[in-house]
Formats: structure tokens, C-alpha cells, sequence
């Protein structure tokens, strides 16, 4: 305290210089006591000095991990959000690999991929391709070159993530590699500019294709992994690609830490890097399954039963259409198939064979068949006929037959229908002119028959009958007269002829004069009773025709003789 | 390269990758790489160069763009001083997230030193706070590789 008085002074004063004296050097001490408290870079360094004992000290006591819990937690939390990434680099190395092989754990076992197929053939191709070129005598390579490519990976980049600068470069066989170093450059520039541009996080641009090039980037956390791959690659690659850079991430994390550009340091990676230039090949032959072989077999036996069964009905049509078509009394005019049912019309006479009748006969059922007719009036000889006998009334013992428009009838009918079918005949359709000359009438043939019954007997060489001759000669008269009027009635002629007959005794030349003149004789009697002398012939037969076989007497008797045949013209 | 628009940022490049000058301006969007081998004594180096879009203040949207670059060449042209103030300020702003990183300011258009607006004393007090400060021309090429070959010696010698 300059300036005053050190004897003279108040009470306080004295108090405080004696203060002063007594405590002058604990003073000093204080003071640099309090310099210690007061300065905060002394006292951490001196806390810094006692912490690490003080920590092993409670650690004991276990009270300071309670403690620090919470500050580690919120120590953590801080640092994470503040710079998240240099967190995960941290336990990225640990984590990630972990977190990729848990992942691809659970899709494989999930799902059968198609990657397995692929990856399993790759092996097997190779030695069938072996197998084609020794059997073959090929090159190897050339059947892998008669192979399309599936996919190659062409080039391999290894770049720094932080730099965005080239650590390895490697390309395949025949590759021309660009500039790696620019690649790795704009690589990196554009993952960034997507980062930006596209909302933080840990984004970043994982594959992008070019033409037929397409561009897979794999990126860790401090180095990324670009490959150039030709084709379509198979998802498993993306696992070989995470591989190699994850190895690469462990193997090498220091370097990549510490990397100042030098990239002779990852020289060792080249191998890793190497694996990753995988290729595959697949010959493009389109394998057609069992299951199609089967369907299209199944497919060609149906068709061509269904062919078979079509041909087969339409040949069967046709045969019937034919056969139809020349069947009297039916004119097909449309005949067809239409889907499965068939079709036929035309004209169709009512007496003719009903088309449904000769169906079964060519396989064919009537349901099936749409049938159209008209009737018509045939022309046909056989429908004719059928007409004829209809309308003619005519009896089961007449024949017809139609030629030319000329009904011919034959048979036997009785005498009053030969009268009436003279006149009816014209009008039946078809018919021009009726001949019945040959349908024996049947009360003529039975007069006819009475007749030649008469027998006229003579005695041993006379020409005079026997007596007893008017019987039988009034019996023909009469029955002839009856027969020639019948005749007439339906425009028939009929003649009477006399046949004499001698025995075999005598001179044959006698014999016939004398059979002649037998005959001549019943002609003579036969006249005067009124039958027409232009109607009767006469003829000596001699003993050329006996009777009967001379044997006895009355054998004899019997061929002297007259007897009669009608004939009818 | 780091600068404002149009200061020369792309023509220094293609000056010293391909010795070329085009008068034309092309706006540089986004950036655009390129490299150039250089043999500095006995060590040879390949430079990545990362040539930015220009901005005429610090943003942080290019940010990324930035990492782990060994050094920045920073751009201003002697013809328009405002752009010598964006230099300095994406320098500030660039700093501050990549401490210690190499770095050289350049102020080009030389060949139009008679048109420079900005003071040759504002050079001088520059390099006085420690910048290395660089006249060049990228036209004609007038200090362009020294630029390129300072900036190279400083990155080789930190590292």
C-alpha cells in the first residue's frame, strides 16, 4: 500500500499488515493453490493425471459402469449423428459381412433360384462340351464358340471411395479397357451427384445399363467395386461381387484408411479381383419337355383318329349317295356334309325305296341325316312296274316288266282281270302299251287242260272211231267253243290241233296214213258240229307218240287214237 | 477447381490436359473429369481432375464432390474482382470441412491483365496470409502448368 504512513494508522490497517505478515507464506501457497483451481488447463491435466487410477479404482466398486452406461449411450447417440458414417465404418468390417450372410442365407433357403440351376450346369457344361469337341474332333474352343453367351464380366474396378481414385483395373480376355482411371473418377462423381440429388442415406446407384453392357457398382464403406458385365448376368453374381470386395475390405481396411494414392498396395487383390471375371455360356437350343411331347402326341393321335373317322363316314356318304342316286324312283340333287350332320335331297318317287331303308347299310344312322325330298312321277322301268301292278290291281301271280314304255306282264291271272287291265293299262304313268300275251288266263288253261284230257279211240286199222266217239268230240266242241270266245274277250287267238295215233303193229309208213286220217276223221265230225275248220290242224303222229307203253291190250287200244292240243296265239 | 462462373475453371484444364483453347463458353454442369499424367522429379503421378460446376458462393450441395480430394485449385478472374470475393469465400467455407487439404489460388485471364480490376496489392496481401497466389492465362498458357506443378509439389509434400 505506497503512500501511507506504516506506523500511524487505523486499527483495521495494523490488523491487516499483521494479517499480512503472519500468513505471508501460507499466502503464496493459497495463492498458487488457487491458481491450480482457477485454471482450467491445470486442473484437467492434473484430473488427466489421476483418471486412469481413479477409473481402475471404482471399477471395484462397480458404481462407475452404472455411471458411464448412460454417458456411453448418449455418447453413441451423439457420434452417431453427428457423423453417422464414421460410426459404421467402424463396426462395418464386423456387421457387414454378417448382415450379407444372413440375408443370402434366408433367400436361398426360401427360394429355388434359378442362380443355383445356373450355377450348377456351369460345371456340367463344361465337361459336355469337353465330351461334344473329343466326340466330335472340334476344338474345344470352337463348340464353346457354337455356344451363345450368356454373360461375361468384362472389366473389374477397384476404386477408393473417398478419392474416387483407381485402385485396380482388370479386364478379360480380348476386352479393351477404357481409361480406368477417368472411369473410376466419373464412377465416383456420379454416385455422388445421385447421393446428392436423390435424398441422403446411404443410397447410392447400384447397377445402370448401357446397350448391351451393364454396369454393377457394389459399394462398402471404404472402397466400391464396379464390374462391366456383357449379357444378362444371374443375381448370384452380385454375391461373388459382394465377396471379393468384402475380402477386399477386411484384408486390406488399413491400406484402405490410409491410402495416399499409391495403388501398388492392392497389387495383392488382383487374384480376388480375378474371380470375379466369371462368364457363362449356354447353348440356345430350345428343350422341349416331356410333358409337351407327350401333349403334342396326344394331340397328333386325336387328330388323326378324328381324320380317320371323318374320312371314313364322308367315304361311307358317298357310297350311300351313290348307291341312293341309282336306286329307282330317286334323283339326289344336293347331297353334303354339314359339320357332323349329314344332308341330301331331291326328288323322290312314293313307290321308291325310302332313302332311310339303305342307310344301315352303308353305316350311316338316320338321325344324322337331314333329308329334303319332292315327290315326283318316275320314269324308272322298276317304279313303273310297281305303278302298274298298284293301279292294275294286279294279282301275286303276275309278273311285270316295263321296257321301253312297253308293260310285258307274265304269269297266270284270272280271265275277268286279263279283260279289265287291257283298258287300264294306258293310264298308268310310264306305260305306252301293255302286253299280256304271255299271262296265261287261267279259265282258258283250265278249259284248255279238259280238252287235251278227251281222247278219240279207234279200232285195229279203221278210220271209223269206236262207238262211244260222240262223247268226248261233243265235250270238245263244246270246251273249244267256250275257249275261243273266252278268246276273243281278251283278244287272244286259240287253235285246236288233232293228233292221230296208230299202235306198233304194222308197217310204219301204214301207220301214219292211218293216224292221218284218224285225225282227218274227228276233224270232219268236229266241223259239222260248228267249230271253225280255219281253227283246227291236223297231224299223223303215227306210232311215234304212243299213249302210253303197249304192254297189254288196252295198251294197244289206247294209242289207236285221237287226241287234242290247244294252242293259243 | 473451385471458382465462380466463368472464371476459367474448364479452359485451365483443357489448356493444360489438351494445350487447347476454345473462346467458346460452355457452362460446366455438374463436373467433369479428367486426368493427367505428371512426372515431378523422380515420382510420376497421375492427376484426377475434378472440374467442378461454378457457383458464386459456398453451397453445400457439391459437397461430396469435394471428399477426398488431396487439393483444390481455387479460381478467380483478374478481370472481375467479385469473383476474387467467391474465391475467397468457397475457399472459407471449404476449409472449414476439409482442414489442411493443398490448395493454390489462381488468377486468370493474365492475358487481359490491362482489363484487371482487381489490385495487384490484393495479390500481395494474399500470398502475405499465406496463400500461394498465381497469375495465369489460360489462353495462352502463360503459368497454367507451373500452377498445375505448384499445386502437385504441395499435395506430394503433405502427404
Amino acid at each position: 500500500m505506497p503512500g501511507q504512513n506504516a506506523g500511524t494508522g487505523s486499527e483495521p490497517d495494523r490488523l491487516e499488515e499483521l494479517r499480512d505478515l503472519v500468513v505471508r507464506p501460507e499466502r503464496k501457497r493459497l495463492d498458487r493453490v488457487e491458481k491450480r483451481l482457477d485454471d482450467p488447463a491445470e486442473r484437467s491435466r492434473e484430473v488427466a493425471e489421476v483418471l486412469p487410477a481413479a477409473v481402475e479404482e471404482s471399477r471395484d466398486q462397480g458404481k462407475l459402469d452404472k455411471a458411464m452406461a448412460p454417458i456411453v449411450e448418449d455418447a453413441i447417440r451423439i457420434s452417431v449423428r453427428k457423423d453417422a458414417r464414421s460410426f459404421a465404418e467402424a463396426l462395418f468390417p464386423v456387421m457387414g459381412p454378417a448382415i450379407r450372410r444372413a440375408i443370402a442365407d434366408t433367400v436361398s433357403r426360401m427360394v429355388q433360384s434359378l442362380n443355383q440351376a445356373v450355377e450348377n450346369s456351369l460345371s456340367a457344361q463344361g465337361l459336355k462340351w469337353r465330351l461334344e469337341a473329343w466326340r466330335t474332333g472340334r476344338p474345344f474352343g470352337e463348340v464353346v464358340l457354337l455356344h451363345s453367351l450368356v454373360y461375361r464380366v468384362e472389366q473389374v474396378f477397384l476404386i477408393h471411395r473417398e478419392t474416387g481414385l483407381l485402385l485396380q483395373h482388370l479386364a478379360a480376355e480380348n476386352v479393351t479397357g477404357q481409361d480406368g482411371a477417368m472411369i473410376s473418377g466419373m464412377l465416383t462423381a456420379i454416385q455422388d451427384f445421385v447421393h446428392d440429388s436423390f435424398g441422403g442415406g446411404e443410397e447410392t446407384l447400384d447397377s445402370f445399363r448401357v446397350g448391351e453392357l451393364v454396369v454393377w457398382v457394389e459399394a462398402g464403406s471404404t472402397a466400391v467395386l464396379a464390374a462391366v458385365i456383357r449379357g444378362t448376368p444371374p443375381e448370384s453374381l452380385k454375391e461373388v461381387l459382394q465377396e471379393a470386395l468384402n475380402s477386399v475390405l477386411v484384408g486390406h481396411g488399413e491400406e484402405l484408411r490410409k491410402f495416399d494414392g499409391d495403388p501398388a498396395l492392392f497389387e495383392a487383390v488382383r487374384p480376388e479381383l480375378t474371380e470375379c471375371l466369371r462368364a457363362h455360356y449356354e447353348r440356345r437350343k430350345a428343350r422341349v419337355p416331356a410333358a409337351a411331347w407327350v401333349a403334342g402326341a396326344a394331340i397328333l393321335l386325336a387328330a388323326a383318329v378324328w381324320i380317320f373317322f371323318t374320312v371314313r363316314d364322308n367315304q361311307r356318304w358317298n357310297r350311300y349317295v351313290d348307291r341312293l342316286d341309282s336306286e329307282p324312283g330317286v334323283v339326289v340333287v344336293d347331297a353334303g356334309r354339314r359339320g357332323s350332320r349329314f344332308r341330301v335331297s331331291g326328288l323322290l318317287d312314293p313307290l321308291a325305296a325310302a332313302p332311310s331303308e339303305l342307310m344301315p347299310g352303308y353305316g350311316i344312322r338316320a338321325a344324322r341325316v337331314d333329308q329334303a325330298w319332292e315327290s315326283y312321277e318316275a320314269a324308272d322301268p322298276e317304279i313303273v312296274a310297281r305303278r302298274a301292278r298298284i293301279l292294275l290291281e294286279a294279282p301275286e301271280s303276275v309278273d311285270f316288266e316295263v321296257r321301253d314304255g312297253v308293260l310285258h306282264a307274265s304269269g297266270t291271272a284270272g280271265h275277268e282281270w286279263l279283260v279289265r287291265v287291257t283298258d287300264r293299262a294306258r293310264f298308268v304313268g310310264g306305260v305306252e302299251r301293255l302286253d299280256a300275251g304271255r299271262v296265261a288266263d287261267n279259265e282258258m288253261a283250265a278249259l284248255a287242260g279238259d280238252i287235251e284230257k278227251q281222247t278219240v279211240l279207234f279200232p285195229v286199222g279203221s278210220t271209223r272211231p269206236e262207238t262211244g266217239w260222240r262223247a268226248p268230240v261233243n265235250a270238245v266242241a263244246g270246251l273249244f267253243g267256250q275257249l275261243v270266245r273266252l278268246g276273243r274277250e281278251i283278244g287272244r287267238g286259240a287253235g285246236l290241233e288233232l293228233v292221230g295215233h296208230a299202235d306198233r303193229s304194222g308197217e310204219q309208213g301204214r301207220n301214219r296214213e292211218l293216224s292221218l286220217e284218224r285225225a282227218t276223221a274227228v276233224q270232219e265230225r268236229l266241223v259239222s258240229m260248228g267249230i271253225d275248220s280255219s281253227l283246227i290242224t291236223i297231224r299223223g303222229a303215227g306210232n311215234a307218240e304212243p299213249l302210253c307203253e303197249e304192254r297189254t291190250e288196252q295198251d294197244r287200244a289206247r294209242n289207236r287214237s285221237v287226241t287234242f292240243a290247244v294252242a293259243f296265239r | 477447381m473451385l471458382g465462380a462462373f466463368a472464371v476459367g475453371k474448364t479452359s485451365l484444364v483443357r489448356q493444360y490436359v489438351d494445350s487447347i483453347f476454345s473462346d467458346k463458353y460452355l457452362t460446366t454442369v455438374g463436373v467433369k473429369i479428367d486426368s493427367k499424367p505428371v512426372k515431378l522429379g523422380r515420382t510420376e503421378v497421375n492427376l484426377i481432375l475434378w472440374d467442378l460446376q461454378g457457383e458464386n458462393a459456398f453451397r453445400e450441395t457439391r459437397l461430396s464432390y469435394l471428399r477426398g480430394a488431396s487439393g483444390h485449385i481455387i479460381v478467380a478472374d483478374g478481370t472481375r474482382p467479385t469473383t476474387l470475393d467467391a474465391a475467397l469465400e468457397i475457399a472459407a467455407g471449404v476449409r472449414d470441412l476439409h482442414p489442411g487439404v493443398a490448395r493454390v489460388l489462381l488468377l486468370n485471364k493474365a492475358d487481359l491483365v490491362r482489363e484487371w480490376t482487381v489490385p495487384k496489392a490484393a495479390a500481395e496481401d494474399l500470398a502475405a496470409q499465406g496463400w500461394n497466389v498465381l497469375r495465369t492465362s489460360a489462353k495462352s498458357g502463360e503459368g497454367v502448368e507451373q500452377a498445375f506443378l505448384a499445386l502437385t509439389r504441395m499435395m506430394l509434400e503433405g502427404s
